[in-house]
């Protein structure tokens, strides 16, 4: 099994990667509609067949990735940055300040946060990538905040902590040089975690109409399903292949965190007699 | 049960010819090569050796306790029970080859394991009675008030107060009277054979002085053979009649507990013996032994110690030696034993 | 009379243990000279660890006090601080966690040396790493440079703790069992290391073990204190400790050493009546030894706790009988 799968998923990455981001630069945009193919099954000409408006699915899928992968990285990269920060301040200054900040993520992670997603996304305009990111962050980072706390408790009583202290080696380089590393396999799959969070919550935005994005995977994904695409047998390709996309990308976070775990793990413990 | 030629009814447990290896990333590891010794009724062998060495594996795979991945490449345990009455013939039992069922009733009820008195050796989550009580009901054996005063029997004899222990989660006690524990439970189905591996890590000494006592007083009480891993050789001169030394998987040097350690053959146990300090060491020319312990996957060609041997010749660096007797009921594999003893610095008592 | 290295005085250390509260250490008093061997010793529980992490300013203490070169180390500030902090080293029991498994030796060595501008520049650096590695006989010092901890054995890495606490030049290490889980004929060159090191840079060493034997070895020209339940009840040279113990936890801790020899006559010293030690949350009253002591006769032992008391010949017993017997024969109110 070991990093195969690893390298599945970060080839499928960046195989997603670059036909989102990348492909709009070389494949035109779909921006008529054209009624006379409507509800094509796939064919050489189109590859994944043609929505209700007879666009061609998969250059909207190409088209509308975009989005859907900025937020995911965006949000992902926002999530683990503040929760690294409430986590470490917590774990390491203790007292009143942990009690303070963990109190407060445990508040947070009690709000249900689709709900407040909802609300929110009445009340504001989202339809910015990044308003709608560092809305996401705001809500995800108790659950990351915590698990960082406890890895960092975890680790500051270790004996080469202790031989750091001793060392006068100073606060910030014992956070930065000794600890952190440490624990850098946990955060990059914390940060993968966020990411596949994020995924979820935007589709789920999105699904209900409460993002007004142009085109995405969620959006297509929407629209189909409100014209009724699953009572036509052919349509069921302008529905399968938005969702496809997002599992597809989602299989491949998923499965990079999970080689990236086989690989930092038995490196730690192979220093243990036999 | 599967039968072959009878053994000497003075053993019980010939092994013969044991190899076992593990696969890893690496390569093929060779945990124990070509290892043959016998066990006598209610004898008890060392084996020593240090981390690497073997041992725990040879011992796992004495009870057939390895882990799947685990290749016996060839030889044969032969375990032959007490026999019934006196001149009563009795079957060998060869273990490498019983069946699940057989293997069952073989460990437990004619060789057990204590293992090392780590808090997980037993189950966190049951109290002492209970662990009793899942053993006893896995091999059909005593249950309820039976089991209990057969128990409080065996507390009492490893110096346990049974009312204390009984009740206790592992937890609650100490390292020394979970070690105590484990050696009454490994008794409830009187065992020929006990092995224990590294029975005194990790312990204090008067703890360690406990449990010496009573293995001694467990062993002469139930006439047990028994086989003690351990690095620490202070322990098998204490408990062992006989003593083996393994390096890199193999026996070095095997006799009697008092020639061995008086006039070692090996350099490897002159030199763990060289190593170990005793209350006049200050008197004694203390050394560690040079080096590492040998790559399993890759080892030396030759004897396998060459490479911190002192005696170390060319003969040595291109040819294994065997294992031969050389008197005294001594084995030793060594092109230069006699050098070796030579060598050895006379410990002041 | 120099002033000593480290000086405790009536150091007790207590901790919580939910809601109840434990006595680690009690009433412990103790001068350590510069360049002193030291060895502390006794059965887990006994308070060993505790001490050395108070020594190590690791734990303050809940009474009494610690001094360094005369100073209190909880007061000490700016320079003086930095001079205790680099001063006194530790080296951890675990090999396999005193070195952190991000960084490779050679960074885990040089990041004192940079951190406290020991080293003019990366070339002095590389070279006193180098140096260091040879002083704790680690040669070729380039093989490890590039190496990470689990690529090296536990022996190793024990040196390269060594290593690295001497980066700071100390004039005290505290070693925590360090060598219990060490191989067997690995330790005694460990130890060997140590007492060149005490003889080349007048390193001063408290040696923290259960095993008396090695303790024996070590500090043969140091002292030996024997804790029990969180206090010293015997302290002394250590020729005279291994000769003449007193106290009869000592005596039962020698007579309880198994031998190599096995026909080897010991002396047989009267039996402990009970093999298990007692909790630290139950502490019996009076002398904490006194349920398990074959000398318990008075009623002294089971209502006054045995103070520490120093006798001419340097040793010093906290033990009710053996005090009134000595007492007998000499006054002394020399401090231990």
């Amino acid at each position: 099994m070991r990093n195969r799968t690893g390298l599945i998923g970060g080839a499928l990455l960046v195989a997603l990667m670059l036909l989102t981001l990348v492909g709009p630069l070389v494949v035109p945009p779909e921006t008529q509609a054209h009624v006379d193919r409507i509800y094509q099954a796939p064919t050489l000409l189109h590859p994944l067949g043609t929505d209700f408006q007879g666009r061609d699915t998969l250059v909207m899928l190409i088209h509308g990735g975009r989005d859907v992968i900025l937020i995911a990285l965006i949000t992902g990269l926002l999530t683990t940055l503040i929760a690294v920060l409430v986590g470490t301040l917590s774990a390491l200054l203790g007292g009143v300040a942990d009690s303070l900040l963990i109190g407060v993520a445990d508040i947070w992670l009690t709000v249900p946060r689709f709900i407040v997603l909802v609300v929110a996304a009445s009340l504001v305009r989202l339809e910015n990538v990044w308003t709608l990111a560092i809305l996401l962050a705001v809500m995800g980072w108790p659950g990351l905040a915590r698990q960082i706390r406890a890895q960092m408790l975890s680790l500051r009583n270790r004996e080469y902590i202790e031989a750091a202290r001793m060392l006068d080696l100073g606060l910030v380089q014992i956070v930065f040089r000794e600890l952190l590393p440490n624990m850098s396999a946990f955060i990059a799959i914390a940060m993968i975690a966020a990411m596949t969070q994020a995924i979820y919550a935007q589709t789920g935005l999105v699904f209900l109409g409460l993002v007004p994005f142009g085109n995405n995977w969620g959006v297509m994904f929407s629209l189909a399903y409100a014209k009724n695409a699953i009572y036509l047998p052919n349509a069921a390709w302008s529905l399968l292949a938005p969702m496809g996309a997002i599992m597809l990308f989602q299989l491949a976070l998923v499965w990079l965190a999970r080689a990236l775990e086989e690989r930092f793990n038995p490196q730690l413990r192979a220093g243990r007699p036999g | 049960m599967s039968e072959h030629t009878p053994l000497d009814p003075q053993l019980t447990l010939a092994v013969r010819d044991l190899s076992v290896a593990y696969p890893s990333q690496r390569g093929l590891v060779q945990a124990v090569r070509h290892v043959s010794f016998d066990v006598r009724r209610g004898e008890s062998l060392a084996l020593i050796g240090e981390s690497g060495a073997g041992k725990t594996t040879l011992g796992l795979s004495l009870l057939r306790l390895l882990p799947p991945n685990a290749q016996i490449g060839g030889g044969q345990i032969s375990y032959q029970p007490a026999p019934p009455a006196e001149c009563a013939p009795v079957a060998a039992i060869n273990v490498l080859q019983l069946t699940p069922r057989q293997l069952r009733r073989f460990r437990w009820q004619e060789c057990a394991m204590v293992f090392q008195a780590a808090l997980n050796a037993f189950n966190p989550m049951l109290r002492i009675a209970d662990q009793f009580a899942d053993t006893a009901r896995a091999h059909g054996y005593l249950r309820g008030r039976a089991l209990a005063l057969r128990a409080a029997e065996l507390l009492r004899l490893v110096r346990l107060d049974p009312d204390r222990a009984w009740r206790a989660y592992p937890h609650e006690l100490s390292g020394g009277m979970r070690q105590r524990a484990l050696i009454a439970l490994s008794l409830l189905l009187t065992p020929q054979l006990l092995i224990l591996d590294e029975p005194t890590t990790a312990l204090d000494i008067l703890t360690q002085h406990t449990i010496i006592e009573v293995l001694k007083d467990v062993g002469s009480a139930f006439g047990l053979a028994m086989i003690v891993i351990s690095h620490d050789l202070t322990l098998a001169a204490e408990l062992a009649d006989r003593v083996a030394t393994l390096y890199a998987g193999m026996i070095v040097e095997s006799g009697d507990t008092r020639t061995v350690f008086r006039r070692p053959a090996h350099p490897y146990t002159a030199g763990l013996l060289n190593a170990v300090p005793t209350l006049a060491a200050h008197k004694q020319e203390l050394r560690s032994i040079p080096g590492a312990p040998p790559d399993l996957i890759d080892r030396p060609h030759g004897c396998a110690f060459h490479p911190r041997c002192p005696l170390a010749s060319e003969q040595c660096r291109r040819v294994e030696p065997p294992l031969e007797a050389i008197g005294d009921g001594v084995q030793v594999a060594c092109w230069h034993w006699r050098s070796a003893r030579a060598m050895f610095v006379k410990r002041e008592t | 009379m120099t002033i000593p290295l480290i000086e405790l005085e009536h150091v007790r250390r207590n901790f919580t243990i939910q809601r109840r509260q434990l006595t680690a250490v009690d009433d412990l008093s103790l001068r350590i000279q510069p360049g002193e061997i030291v060895c502390l010793v006794g059965e887990s529980g006994c308070g060993k660890t505790t001490t050395g992490k108070l020594i190590a300013g690791l734990l303050p203490p809940s009474a009494g006090s610690i001094r360094f070169l005369g100073q209190s180390i909880s007061q000490l500030r700016g320079a003086a601080y930095r001079r205790y902090r680099l001063g006194v080293q530790l080296i951890h029991q675990d090999p396999y966690a005193s070195l952190n498994p991000a960084h490779t030796i050679y960074d885990t060595l040089a990041a004192p040396l940079r951190r406290h501008r020991l080293t003019k520049d990366e070339r002095a650096t590389r070279a006193r790493v180098r140096e260091l590695l040879t002083i704790v006989d680690l040669t070729p010092p380039d093989d490890l440079l590039g190496k990470y901890p689990h690529q090296l054995s536990g022996g190793q890495r024990q040196r390269v703790a060594i290593a690295r606490a001497l980066t700071v030049g100390p004039s005290f290490l505290i070693a925590d069992e360090a060598v219990s889980m060490v191989d067997v004929s690995i330790r005694i060159s460990l130890l060997n290391t140590l007492l060149r090191l005490k003889e080349q840079i007048g390193l001063g060493v408290l040696f923290i073990t259960h095993d008396l034997a090695l303790a024996n070895y070590f500090a043969w020209a140091g002292r030996i204190g024997v804790m029990y339940l969180g206090r010293l009840v015997e302290l002394a040279p250590t020729p005279l400790l291994i000769a003449q113990p007193q106290h009869p936890y000592t005596q039962a801790l020698l007579a309880a050493l198994p031998a190599v020899d096995p026909d080897l006559n010991r002396q047989k010293a009267p039996q402990l009546r009970s093999a298990d030690v007692p909790s630290l949350l139950r502490l019996p009253g009076g002398c904490s030894f006194h349920p398990r002591c074959p000398r318990c006769q008075l009623a002294q032992c089971e209502m006054q706790v045995p103070a520490l008391v120093a006798f001419r010949d340097g040793s010093a017993v906290a033990c009710h009988p053996v005090q009134h017997e000595r007492r007998a024969e000499e006054n002394s109110d020399v401090q231990p």
